[in-house]
């Protein structure tokens, strides 16, 4: 099985943004849905981790003004496109990474999607780099892409 | 879809929903504070730990009326608890965050009384343009400017909806 989108259910509604995971069956490292999965559960403790996360994501759907506390980017060349969500648990750092994408450039072109794909346990306070290398090659693989407009399908142009 | 996909997380439970509006006012603190005042400034001012002051931060959904009430004034700030209806009662879309409510009263002009609504003599006219804004309404600049010139007013507040230009 090859790529899957899979959006991420009972959060805030948006017409503007919203918050998907990818995942492949091939490929350990796009683990962020499982790890959502097990968070999301609510026999999880502590229950604040679940509603924390929730939280975040609402956040950002809603075009909220930037909390980097909770949501980055990175403003490098080559990494523009990468994304995560941030989150403290038991005084230890996780973060989801991804990218954003607009998956329907020509039916709503300012429709943006933030694809997660792997999780992260810091205990430094630096960007892991891996995560970041792995969501600009996610961003650029066509087959991610497509798998995303499955969920979010566009109109094509049509060229005269 | 079936129905309990179709609800907010916050329809989970009490805490849920509880957790997720007071954590907006946790998020209001934050940003207060910014990167003069630490955490420990702010526990001084409240008479706690500053233990207390992070494990605040961390578990909002613990953070008691009077608490809440306590940190803002500590920050010079006010806090007001609003019920309001938006047409969602089974709650799919979730709560209206408090940033949104912040923002459209600065938009208004920081009113104070209802006085000041029923009196204001400026009308900002909005354009419904629903590919550019996520919901659908902009401030018509030119509109608004040229009803500033033809009253001859000092202009303050006032929100005219309309449906594609002025009404």
């Amino acid at each position: 099985m090859g790529f899957v989108a899979q959006l991420i259910p009972r959060l805030a509604l948006s017409e503007r943004r919203a918050v998907v995971f990818v995942t492949n069956d091939q490929l350990t490292q796009l683990d962020a849905a499982e790890w959502f999965e097990m968070i999301d559960d609510p026999e999880y403790q502590p229950v604040t981790t679940r509603r924390h996360v929730r939280d975040r994501f609402d956040h950002w759907i809603g075009c909220n003004p930037p909390f980097p506390k909770y949501y980055h980017g990175w403003d490098v060349p080559g990494r523009r496109m990468c994304f995560c969500f941030k989150w403290t648990e038991k005084n230890v750092m996780n973060r989801f990474y991804g990218f954003l994408w607009h998956p329907q450039s020509n039916t709503r072109p300012r429709f943006e999607v933030c694809a997660l794909l792997s999780h992260a346990v810091k205990h430094v306070n630096e960007t892991e780099q891996s995560h970041l290398n792995l969501a600009a090659t996610m961003f650029a693989d066509e087959k991610v892409r497509v798998a995303l407009q499955m969920y979010f399908p566009d109109r094509v142009e049509r060229r005269h | 879809m079936d129905e309990m996909q179709q609800r907010h997380w916050t329809e989970d439970s009490t805490d849920d929903f509880i957790h997720k509006i007071v954590g907006d006012f946790v998020r209001f603190i934050e940003i207060e504070m910014g990167d003069s005042t630490s955490g420990s400034d702010l526990a001084k001012k409240v008479g706690v730990s500053a233990g207390r002051v992070s494990q605040v931060l961390n578990n909002p959904g613990n953070l008691s009326l009077k608490t809440i009430v306590q940190f803002a004034r500590a920050l010079g700030a006010k806090v007001s608890i609003v019920g309001y209806r938006d047409d969602d009662p089974q709650n799919a879309k979730g709560p209206v965050s408090a940033e949104v409510f912040t923002e459209c009263w600065a938009q208004y002009g920081k009113p104070r009384d209802y006085f000041t609504i029923s009196n204001c003599d400026r009308i900002v006219y909005l354009k419904y343009t629903p590919e550019l804004d996520w919901a659908g309404w902009k401030i018509d600049a030119e509109a608004t400017t040229n009803a500033d010139h033809t009253s001859g007013r000092n202009v303050t507040t006032a929100v005219t909806p309309n449906s594609g230009g002025r009404t």
